[in-house]
């Protein structure tokens, strides 16, 4: 897997995943959806199912998941107090 | 499931805990993990994610200080916890394997611990602290 490769296609796919977010929420908040090449390719009900699908699918390893939420994750005490330590 | 004590250590509820890529790549090495109700999703350091090359596998909104959620890579991994069970030789260190893997954001490395334990995780099952006695159970 070109590790490069991956992060190009991870990147655009988020791009178009926040794009089309609110049109999604609707009908697929709090699920998964498998992506690659910028498309939508199938919606699971938790990662491991969305992992699974994309080892299945996809050999060379280029895709991507995403979580249907609109809510960004919190880290507490890393998230409020010392954010320059997210890597 | 087991159960997971532990005492609390400066006020901290931590375990041990072992990551590895896929579940037949958890060994016995361990890491200390926080247990942090205020943390929504269980998290890793930056280290661990380059030791065992873990893969990156989605971008997730991470809050911040400034209240502007920002893009963080997220990384795929298998989880397992050092449980302590009694036997009738004594208490000894099982590794409890969770079925279902995780996709984390990183956090820089601290010294007291390179996993935090989140909600996600903690809100399958029921954690009692006490600070009377200092010690936790996770069931």
């Amino acid at each position: 897997m070109n590790r490069a490769e991956l992060e190009r296609e991870v990147d655009s796919n988020f791009d178009v995943f926040v794009e089309q977010l609110h049109s999604l929420m609707p009908q697929h908040a709090g699920e998964y959806v498998l992506m690659r090449n910028g498309r939508m390719i199938s919606f699971h009900q938790n990662a491991n199912d969305a992992l699974a699908a994309g080892r299945a699918a996809f050999s060379d390893g280029i895709y991507s998941i995403q979580e249907v939420t609109d809510r960004p994750i919190d880290l507490g005490f890393f998230s409020h107090a010392v954010d320059p330590r997210i890597a | 499931m087991r159960s997971i004590r532990g005492s609390l250590s400066h006020y901290q509820p931590l375990i041990d805990v072992s990551i590895g890529r896929s579940v037949e790549t958890l060994d016995r090495e361990s890491y200390r993990a926080l247990i942090d109700t205020g943390t929504t999703r269980t998290c890793i350091s930056r280290q661990i994610v380059e030791r065992h090359d873990l893969e990156f596998r989605t971008k997730v909104l991470v809050q911040g200080a400034d209240s502007m959620p920002a893009r963080r890579p997220a990384y795929a991994f298998s989880l397992g916890l050092f449980c302590i069970t009694a036997d009738r030789l004594g208490d000894a260190a099982t590794l409890f394997v969770l079925p279902q893997e995780f996709v984390a954001p990183a956090f820089l490395e601290t010294t007291s611990f390179d996993v935090l334990i989140g909600m996600d995780f903690l809100s399958t099952g029921k954690l009692v602290i006490d600070h009377q006695d200092f010690w936790f159970e996770f069931s």
